[in-house]
């Protein structure tokens, strides 16, 4: 007697960090890709990018990652015949962070969120261009190419967005990002105009736009939460 | 909700339009002042000329300046080696100065164009007695000196 009123004394202990345990598992995993980026490489044959995304949640934390690859070249052209020429970069990107739900008692665990991420990338970059110049040096415009490998970059986001689910296992979402704090390292001779992931470097804040499309994947059943232990009084 | 996320895309992709600002403040002039080593005060002096080691071209000939005056450096190379021929009061003299720096090019927005700016400016070989670099960024703002030259 002595021995299971000891064993029901325990029970009551862990009850409730057994149940604490159970709501931070996650319950599935979402992987997506961004619809956005597909339509604007289909759109500009000078813009090929791609993304994809997964988060995996932990009762109503996220975590969050993206991994993507960015190449764009970009006419200059400020309508004279001055100072103008391409910028071309290529690389890839990625974020990683965390997002919070807002919307817990929603059946479909449809997502409200803000979150925030930091973003790293590393490309190579090169700018064609012609300069005005008159001077004891030179006489007429000077061709300059400049470039760098091996750039890196990184930046902070602040994030917020929608994930709703359309049918059982596919989801749509947006992700609004507010990009702050770019800095870059390894390009001595030429400031990136756009930096992959970020977007336009002279521009902090800058916004980001994704449409994403995600299909989850469960890793266990999300259960109803087992009923909590009150003690005996 | 799925309508709060229609409206949530188009309010996002209408904040999303916003332009660069064109502002030019890049130049490839070196804002040089003499100083008296005495008492810190500018000096007067003629400029007999100033050349650039390699180049034909006189930057600067017969000029008298109260203290200040600008070089243009070479914007192809990451150096430019200037000679003055110079006279403060009665006294003649000649000597070297090979400032280095650094070209940055940047695009502000594809609107705008590309500029190049010369940043790391510093001095490796001169017959000057003493140097001081107080600014190493050369920018367009006539109130911003680059280089002391003490005498």
């Amino acid at each position: 007697m002595a021995s299971s009123g000891g064993f029901a004394q325990k029970e009551k202990q862990r009850a409730p960090s057994d149940t604490l345990m159970f709501k931070y598992l996650p319950t599935g995993l979402r992987i997506g890709t961004d619809a956005l980026a597909i339509f604007l490489s289909q759109k500009d044959p000078k813009v090929k990018l791609w993304e994809v995304n997964a988060d995996l949640d932990f009762d109503r934390y996220y975590l969050a990652a993206d991994y993507g690859s960015w190449s764009k070249q970009i006419t200059i052209d400020n309508s004279t015949k001055i100072n103008n020429g391409d910028y071309q970069n290529n690389g890839t990107y990625y974020r990683i962070g965390a997002d919070i739900n807002f919307l817990l008692k929603d059946p479909d665990k449809n997502m409200f969120f803000i979150g925030f991420r930091l973003g790293k990338s590393k490309f190579d970059h090169t700018l064609n261009y012609s300069m005005d110049y008159t001077g004891p040096y030179a006489t007429g415009p000077i061709a300059k190419t400049i470039s760098a490998s091996g750039v890196t970059a990184s930046w902070t986001e602040i994030t917020t967005g929608l994930r709703v689910k359309i049918i059982s296992g596919f989801w749509m979402g947006c992700t609004a990002r507010l990009k702050l704090s770019p800095n870059y390292e390894n390009s001595p001779n030429l400031v990136p105009y756009d930096i992959p992931g970020y977007g336009l470097y002279e521009q902090s804040p800058y916004w980001g736009f994704n449409y994403q499309l995600f299909w989850r994947f469960p890793v266990r059943k999300l259960k109803a939460r087992p009923k909590e232990v009150k003690e005996e009084k | 909700m799925r309508h709060f996320l229609l409206v949530s895309v188009l309010l996002v992709m209408a904040s999303c339009f916003n332009k660069g600002d064109c502002l030019k403040t890049n130049t490839d002039k070196v804002r040089i002042v003499f100083k008296s080593k005495a008492d810190g005060k500018n000096l007067s002096l003629r400029l007999n000329s100033v050349t650039a080691q390699g180049f034909p071209t006189v930057l600067i000939s017969n000029q008298d300046v109260a203290g200040v005056f600008d070089l243009r450096i070479d914007p192809n190379q990451t150096f430019t080696n200037f000679i003055f021929d110079y006279k403060v009061g009665d006294v003649s003299d000649q000597d070297t100065l090979k400032l280095t720096y650094r070209p940055l090019a940047r695009v502000p927005a594809s609107d705008c164009g590309a500029f190049l700016y010369f940043t790391d400016l510093n001095y490796t070989k001169t017959g000057f007695d003493s140097i001081r670099i107080v600014n190493a960024q050369l920018l367009s703002d006539v109130n911003i000196l680059n280089v002391q030259i003490f005498r």
